[in-house]
């Protein structure tokens, strides 16, 4: 039993493709085919900008390249239709598949200049170029042919029931791992990577699939005008389709809804200035798309979908309270006698000054080992370097006998090292569910895990909905969720902001953890909770071991209450 | 005038039921605490108390949910941060955030922007040079080009070229040797001397308890002790707050 | 030969137009941490205001202060639309609030100047002749112009407390508001001085090209590509990067094609944007360590 149901909502998309077969008048089917293509290619556009957070302004030039593509097989290679438009489609992805191989390196806006750059450029040559039939286009495209529709119905039909299509497989796409997995990297790569993602292939997988929706988009442009010409794929469409998944908010039903939006908009807006000259209308488009992004974004950044969630919101009124067993780890595989995790003289500098200097720290499965230390001390760069989150620069990490150095973090998180983070990295715009569902493949584990930190009640709720403390449940409870109980897990700082019954919770999960064979490490400045629960505690002071051992003992050493109050060597 | 600015009288500052909550979780709370002029107070405890919160919020970086911060008599808790630099509250914040792309000269000029009461830059810099002689030597250098010691020595000449009535050091020693420890506080002292109100949050708490005059130890954004600074460092809650064992 | 020096001359004047682009863009970027991709629309609209007062007879000092006056104008209406409290949290927001006003900008020119292209009014040149070379001045005037801009601009931020509370403000915004420096009236100054630049080269635009509604997308995608080799951050370095970018695109259009512009921008701009990632892959690389552990 799960608590997700189905969702039908892309359904809706059917009702234009049956609208359209009984709507006669050219100028509603022209306007509702072009509401069609455009919902496909911005659909796309928003799983790589919305769920994956690479703003791409290139959309347009991949529904060119699909639609040349088609364009010309059909008119040199007489292909029929439905092959040229596979091809077109297939052509675009693979192009979207090299182009992203180069341009997901960049980060963001950089990300979002590269495709402008990359959109300018493809439409000076596709102007410039004679096989391409220069600024004319290519002409005489044979029209879409659909028996018992006209030739003004079957683009449009054909192109919503694409759209619906689009939507179901993009909806069905969002929930799953993958889906998942491209909406934490939105928010932070460093979660991606410590549940085992690997992010430089979910962006690229993303960014090729945008790249096939824009050419499905494409091939129905050109088998709706029947030519295909460089101005219909120039920067201000790319960023028309920007302006729809904005105005759509994060709901992909809601991208549909932008799509609507934005060219009714663009219809009436032209009719209202209908005596003006007619090269005019691409001048209204623009102010409406740069009018209608500056309000969606400064004033009402959820855009459509905050009205789909007033629907859901009641529908969460009934969560599910039925009792479930608090998880249970499966216990990791018995281990050698030998320490599991293995940090030899680890270095770390920033600029010239070292963060850590040559710390060790070598834990056992079933083990708890703190680090401590005042502020500044090099705990959490520590951590970063044995999860992998810092480059290695001097030192050794083995993980179960194994050198782990070379490792990017997800590497290291698939071989069992699991983390949770001082800047805690949950997903807020994500439920409970679904943060602590990306961890893993089985469902049934999250309800148990959600138990265990008591957030069962929580589950559908949005995470930024929830409080300080009970975002740290979640974090741990994503963990606790893993397919596999971890063999190593770097705690930063866990308990802090946490309310004292929270600890409480905190202190039986980190127990759960070691009774299960897994080596913790805690890096915690609230010394009393790090006494009553730490093993073996290290001690450092400006990035130097200072002091290791039991935490009876070593909290008395009067080298360790200097490194905490400072010596009084001062002259006044 | 509120009553506050009464109980208050002798104070320069006058903080009375401040508190600041981030999002839903409140981080400081009901926190009374005067700095009077020629005085230098000490805000110790372990990390994640809330001293930093503190400071940033008489400083006005961050909106107080509550309370009053007055300052000579003029509520302050609702100006922004430019503004209070104006009014004669001075942050030294925490790890120093030198202008490292400007030179010492033109950190100092900066500083020195719009002084309090008004002031020529020129003649408040010559001061500032001749209170820390290493900076003159390098007035020319870039700021991020100074030695850890040297650039907490700019940081405080930043604040001091704006003519505070107030001046707040968060963590001023964090990061550096032993021996720019001890000028550094002896120059605090100095200041104090000359008649600055000093409110100083510190890590060393040994150190900043043997140069103060009044201490109060924070713990989770609650003042828990306060008084004089040698009754402070006597007392075995402090170090129990910081290690959990007494 | 001839032919070189002409296309170095063509280069150096419309690469100092891309120049006082990326010094807008730095400025900017620098002072409130926002690209502002709009910035080749200032130009550009500068550009056409300038042309339509020169073929009004409006004489030159009114049309280079209509252009300068256009830019500021829709400088400031960036400044207002793009900077939030929230700039500095959510960089990409901002650079999409720029990009939206980069459209209104695109669509009012295309209301008011239509899809027409305007040129400066027909009259002789001043040709300088030097051997068998024939150079236009007009285009050394460019390039000179634009050195002494760059010049006055080092001057204010280097020589200034106005300049060194932007360079302040540039370095650390929080450092700055602690310093009594009032950060908001800094950007409003970075925005104002980028609209400055901006007119400027509108004008310099408009004595050797074409004014057109759309230009500034090009301009903009060539500015950016400048100020990127300048690290963003640097005025000098970005205006070099302007000049470098410039002749390329002379010497692509002289002997190749004038359409391959643009995607020499691309190439040029991915370049640029991925070095400095490439280089850090290099240096990060490190030894292997020696058959790991002999037990």
């Amino acid at each position: 039993m799960s608590i997700r149901r189905a969702n039908a909502w892309w359904l809706l998309a059917l009702i234009p493709a049956v609208a359209a077969c009984i709507i006669r008048a050219p100028y509603y089917l022209v306007v509702m085919g072009t509401i069609g293509i455009d919902a496909i290619a911005a659909v796309g556009l928003a799983i790589t900008l919305r769920k994956a957070g690479q703003p791409s302004l290139a959309q347009t030039t991949f529904m060119a390249i699909g639609a040349y593509t088609a364009s010309l097989l059909e008119l040199n290679a007489h292909w029929p239709l439905a092959a040229a438009g596979i091809a077109g489609i297939a052509v675009a992805a693979l192009a979207a598949w090299i182009i992203g191989a180069i341009l997901l390196n960049l980060e963001g806006l950089y990300f979002a200049l590269g495709t402008l750059a990359l959109n300018a450029a493809a439409v000076a040559i596709f102007r410039n170029t004679g096989i391409f039939g220069n600024d004319a286009g290519l002409q005489d495209l044979s029209p879409l042919r659909v028996p018992g529709l006209s030739s003004d119905q079957a683009p449009t039909v054909v192109a919503w029931v694409l759209a619906a299509l689009g939507l179901y497989l993009a909806v069905r796409l969002d929930r799953s791992r993958f889906g998942r997995g491209l909406r934490m990297l939105r928010e932070s790569a460093k979660v991606t990577q410590s549940v085992g993602f690997d992010p430089a292939s979910l962006k690229r997988s993303a960014f090729t699939l945008s790249g096939a929706y824009a050419g499905a988009a494409g091939v129905l442009l050109t088998a709706q005008l029947s030519v295909v010409n460089p101005s219909l794929f120039s920067l201000g469409n790319s960023i028309a389709l920007l302006a729809m998944v904005i105005t759509g908010g994060e709901a992909l039903l809601g991208t549909i809804g932008g799509a609507i939006v934005i060219v009714v908009v663009h219809e009436l807006s032209r009719s209202w200035l209908q005596y003006a000259p007619v090269t005019l209308a691409g001048g209204i488009d623009l102010v409406v798309n740069g009018l209608v992004l500056i309000l969606i974004l400064r004033f009402w950044p959820r855009g459509l979908t905050s009205i789909a969630a007033l629907f859901s919101r009641r529908a969460r009124g009934g969560a599910a309270t039925a009792t479930v067993a608090p998880a249970v780890l499966d216990g990791v595989a018995a281990q050698d006698a030998k320490p599991v995790l293995q940090a030899r003289d680890i270095g770390h500098r920033f600029g010239g000054v070292y963060a850590v200097d040559g710390a060790s720290l070598a834990v056992e499965a079933g083990q708890v080992v703190a680090v401590i230390g005042p502020n500044g001390a090099g705990k959490t760069t520590l951590l970063s370097v044995i999860g992998g989150y810092h480059p290695i620069q001097r030192g050794e990490v083995d993980l179960g006998g194994a050198p782990v150095d070379d490792l990017p973090p997800f590497r290291r998180a698939r071989r069992g090292i699991a983390a949770t983070f001082q800047h805690m990295e949950v997903v807020q715009q994500m439920t409970v569910w679904e943060n602590v569902l990306a961890a893993g493949t089985h469902a049934e584990r999250v309800e148990p895990a959600l138990a265990a930190v008591d957030l069962l009640g929580a589950a559908e709720t949005l995470v930024s909905d929830l409080s300080f403390g009970q975002q740290r449940m979640v974090e741990l409870a994503r963990v606790l969720a893993r397919d596999e109980t971890p063999r190593v897990l770097l705690m930063d700082e866990p308990a802090s902001g946490l309310s004292q019954p929270e600890r409480a919770v905190l202190a039986g999960v980190i127990r759960r953890f070691a009774a299960a064979g897994t080596a913790v490490v805690l890096v915690e400045h609230d010394v009393a909770f790090v006494a009553r629960i730490a093993d073996r505690i290290l001690v450092l002071d400006h990035g130097v071991p200072i002091a290791e051992g039991e935490p009876q003992t070593l909290l008395r050493e009067q080298v360790v209450i200097d490194a905490y109050l400072g010596s009084a060597t001062v002259h006044a | 005038m509120s009553a506050a600015t009464n109980e208050g009288a002798g104070a320069l500052l006058h903080v009375e039921g401040l508190a600041v909550a981030y999002g839903k979780a409140r981080v400081l709370n009901d926190i009374a605490l005067d700095v009077r002029a020629g005085e230098i107070v000490t805000v110790i405890g372990p990390n994640g108390a809330g001293k930093t919160t503190l400071v940033s919020a008489i400083a006005g970086l961050l909106r107080p949910a509550a309370g009053t911060i007055v300052l000579d008599g003029k509520r302050i808790e609702r100006q922004p941060a430019e503004r209070v630099a104006v009014a004669g509250v001075r942050l030294v914040p925490e790890r120093r955030h030198i202008f490292t792309s400007l030179t010492v000269r033109q950190n100092l000029a900066v500083g020195a922007f719009r002084p309090t009461g008004g002031g020529n830059a020129h003649d408040e810099i010559e001061r500032v040079f001749t209170l820390f002689p290493a900076l003159r030597e390098k007035a020319d250098q870039l700021g991020g080009q100074l030695s850890g010691g040297q650039q907490q020595m700019l940081a405080i000449g930043r604040a001091l070229v704006g003519r505070p009535r107030v001046l707040m050091l968060d963590e001023p020693t964090i990061g550096l040797a032993p021996q720019p420890v001890a000028e550094l506080f002896e120059r605090v002292v100095a200041l104090k001397e000359a008649g600055l109100g000093v409110l100083l949050v510190e890590q060393n708490v040994r150190g900043s308890l043997a140069i103060a005059d009044r201490a109060y130890l924070l713990e989770r954004g609650s003042v828990v002790v306060s008084g004089t600074a040698s009754a402070l460092a006597n007392d075995e809650r402090v170090l129990n707050s910081y290690l959990g064992v007494a | 030969m001839e032919s070189f020096v002409q296309y170095l001359v063509n280069g150096l004047a419309v690469g100092g137009v891309y120049s006082l682009i990326a010094i807008g863009y730095v400025v900017v970027f620098r002072v409130v941490r926002i690209v502002n991709i709009a910035q080749g629309d200032l130009l550009a609209a500068a550009t056409l205001v300038f042309l339509w007062l020169m073929n009004a007879q409006a004489g030159l000092p009114a049309a280079i202060a209509g252009a300068v006056i256009t830019a500021l104008i829709a400088s400031l209406f960036v400044e207002r639309i793009a900077v939030t409290a929230g700039t500095a949290y959510d960089e990409l927001r901002a650079f999409l609030l720029t990009l939206a006003a980069s459209q209104l900008i695109q669509g009012a020119m295309l209301l008011l100047f239509g899809t027409q292209y305007l040129t400066m009014p027909a009259s002789s040149p001043p040709i300088i002749v030097v051997g068998n070379i024939h150079v236009n001045g007009i285009y050394l005037l460019v390039t000179a112009l634009v050195i002494v801009a760059l010049i006055g601009l080092v001057l204010f931020l280097e020589r200034t407390p106005v300049g060194w509370a932007m360079l302040a403000t540039a370095d650390d915004p929080l450092a700055a508001r602690l310093c009594a420096v009032p950060i908001r009236r800094m950007g409003i100054l970075a925005f104002a001085i980028a609209a400055l630049v901006a007119g400027i080269g509108g004008a310099a635009y408009g004595a050797v090209a074409i004014g057109s509604w759309n230009a500034g997308t090009t301009l903009s995608t060539a500015g950016f590509a400048a100020a990127v080799l300048g690290g963003m951050t640097s005025p000098s370095r970005a205006a070099i990067g302007g000049f470098i970018l410039g002749i390329l695109q002379a010497l692509v259009s002289g002997y190749m094609a004038s359409y391959l512009q643009d995607p020499l921008t691309f190439v040029f701009l991915v370049v640029v944007l991925l070095l400095p990632a490439v280089a850090r892959g290099l240096r990060r690389r490190r030894p292997r360590r020696a058959a790991a552990v002999a037990a």
